[in-house]
């Protein structure tokens, strides 16, 4: 023992008991942070593995089952609706909310324009509201009885719509609620993204005779592909999580006759309503997997088109 | 000689008239782009204050009125008598002030010794933080409620505020931040005897203050609206937050629109007052970590 101790270089053992008090710093310091994510984080994702096997409902032992979780959802209608509701809901919000977000912020960077910080404060606002109150405020805008939309259809002369009573537009109106909930934080990407530009470029093309849509084609989308990578990606994630608008406009039920039910409405009512926690974790494995995926894809996507331009 | 040079530039007089039409029509259209959103943005927003000060017949005439009769304050007063409104603002404060705390206290606790310490076993410890943040919180609700009821949890404070206290996010917008702050001005506060701990309060802290607003922001934010977790933790009236509420008024009080516009307000103030004191912090912090407020 006091041989080994002696062992080590004059140098090396004076590095050691000088870092000594800085590791157990680190180590305490890390205690509460990674008991955290490991309890919170980690181990509920090894256990939704788990559970995704088995039957279960929080009072008995859970039961394996094998993959009967995973042949009854792909077996279950409106499984299959909510997926497709959701991969259609997932496609047309990013389009919207990318390309509502690269539109104004190619209005806001116009240097000429008055009023820039005042645009630019208005369209993030509804980015810092509460999901559930955007919800209520806006199914109340869109009510086919007394909503403002119909009111301003009816002074232009267009019939009143059902909006969010129909199977047909129900969808497509929360998708709208969430375009204008969304798109401003896109906003903020895209302006930073274009004012990063340089403005050399811009110089040059005026020189060859460039008008505003040739320099928008040629210049800035080109450049900005990152800042619609990123764009396309969270606009991707969050709204394949769709969740508060549809719960609380539809009253969690995804009706009317299931056209907004999501994947993650579908999830909670199993395992919260219906008590199948199994079932449920099996949802979770099957959206973890897509999601995976579709990031895997875009970014697969981002990286051979720059290679393209490169 | 004077004919030919009135040509050219009544020529170019026309070719500049031109452009600048061209120039300043497009200038319109762009005006016009950017006040018809912003009217599509604000319009709501003054349409719900004006609704929550109205009567119940009044917002179900037709065609509506704009402005309310009467200014009346009832539905702001029922919310406080008839409906438990207090509670939920006060559960929501209880909430997100702790929450909000305790994430900048421990991501940039463990940030900072991510970015300036070494020690056996810290590279894993990273891998694994980061690794986390792939994980979609759908994945984990599930058992993490199983954990809570396990922890007898469930239904509790604790139970809002532990399992979201800590974000690998947070540890690592953290981490990257503190990564630029100069080794040399720890070391020098060790050699004058510093503790780690004062370090820490008194230098790192103070370099790292845009971090730390944007984190608090966010966080902030996070918790003020969320919904999915608090409605499966929650269960009964006590303890609900304001989203919860909310959500419950909305069917309790189905199409009373004044009522439930006073709530909105109320639950939106909050943000609103957070989001234009801190604005340009919240455009750096949205630009320093790219994630969705």
């Amino acid at each position: 023992m006091d041989i080994s101790e002696k062992l080590p270089t004059p140098m090396k053992k004076r590095k050691n008991s000088l870092l000594a008090p800085q590791r157990r710093f680190a180590y305490l310091v890390l205690i509460i942070p990674m008991a955290v994510l490991f309890t919170f984080v980690i181990l509920p994702t090894i256990l939704a593995g788990v559970y995704s096997f088995t039957d279960y409902n929080m009072i008995t032992a859970p039961v394996f089952i094998g993959l009967k979780n995973f042949t009854e959802m792909f077996a279950d209608p409106i499984f299959i609706h909510a997926l497709r509701n959701t991969s259609i809901y997932m496609v047309v919000c990013v389009i919207l909310q990318v390309g509502v977000g690269l539109g104004l912020a190619m209005v806001v960077t116009r240097e000429w324009l008055k009023g820039k910080t005042f645009f630019r404060t208005t369209y993030f606002l509804p980015v810092v509201l509460s999901m559930v109150a955007v919800s209520i405020v806006l199914e109340w805008v869109f009510d086919s009885r007394v909503g403002l939309i119909n009111l301003i259809l009816n002074y232009v002369g267009i019939p009143a719509q059902p909006w969010l009573t129909s199977e047909k537009t129900a969808l497509f109106t929360i998708i709208l609620i969430s375009v204008w909930k969304y798109s401003g934080y896109n906003v903020i990407i895209f302006t930073a993204a274009i004012q990063n530009l340089p403005k050399e470029y811009y110089e040059a093309a005026a020189v060859d005779g460039s008008n505003g849509f040739t320099e928008f084609w040629y210049i800035t989308l080109p450049l900005i592909q990152p800042a619609i990578l990123f764009t396309s990606i969270t606009s991707a994630i969050g709204s394949f999580q769709a969740f508060d608008a549809v719960y609380v406009i539809t009253n969690a039920v995804g009706g009317p006759n299931f056209s907004t039910m999501t994947l993650l409405l579908y999830l909670y009512k199993h395992a919260f309503d219906g008590m199948r926690f199994g079932y449920g974790s099996a949802v979770s494995i099957v959206m973890f997997v897509i999601l995976m995926v579709l990031t895997m894809v875009q970014l697969r996507i981002g990286r051979a088109n720059e290679t393209m331009n490169a | 000689m004077t004919s030919i040079s009135g040509e050219k530039k009544r020529g170019i007089d026309r070719a500049d008239k031109q452009r600048l039409l061209k120039r300043s029509l497009g200038r319109g259209i762009v005006y016009a782009i950017a006040i018809l959103t912003a009217i599509i943005v604000l319009f709501p927003m003054v349409w719900i204050v004006f609704t929550a000060f109205k009567s119940l017949p009044e917002t179900y005439v037709w065609p509506p009125t704009w402005l309310p009769a009467h200014w009346r304050f009832d539905n702001f007063v029922k919310l406080f008598t008839v409906v438990p409104f207090m509670r939920y603002f006060l559960n929501s404060v209880l909430v997100s002030v702790p929450y909000c705390i305790f994430n900048l206290l421990f991501c940039s606790m463990a940030g900072y010794v991510f970015a300036k310490f070494q020690f056996p076993g810290k590279n894993i410890l990273f891998i694994v933080v980061l690794a986390t943040i792939m994980i979609p919180f759908q994945v984990t609700m599930i058992p993490a409620f199983r954990i809570l009821v396990y922890l007898g949890w469930n239904n509790t404070f604790a139970g809002l505020i532990v399992p979201g206290m800590v974000g690998a996010f947070g540890i690592f917008l953290m981490r990257q931040f503190m990564m630029s702050i100069p080794t040399e001005l720890i070391e020098a506060a060790r050699v004058d005897g510093a503790s780690e701990l004062r370090i820490y309060a008194q230098i790192i802290v103070p370099s790292s203050k845009s971090a730390f607003a944007a984190l608090a922001i966010f966080t902030f934010l996070d918790s003020w609206n969320s919904f999915l977790w608090p409605l499966i933790v929650v269960d009964s009236t006590e303890l609900r937050t304001l989203p919860l509420g909310l959500a419950v008024l909305n069917t309790q009080y189905v199409s009373q629109w004044p009522l439930i516009m006073a709530a909105t307000i109320l639950t939106s103030i909050p943000v609103i007052i957070v989001y234009i004191i801190f604005q340009r912090q919240f455009i750096r912090g949205i630009l320093l970590t790219g994630i969705k407020g």
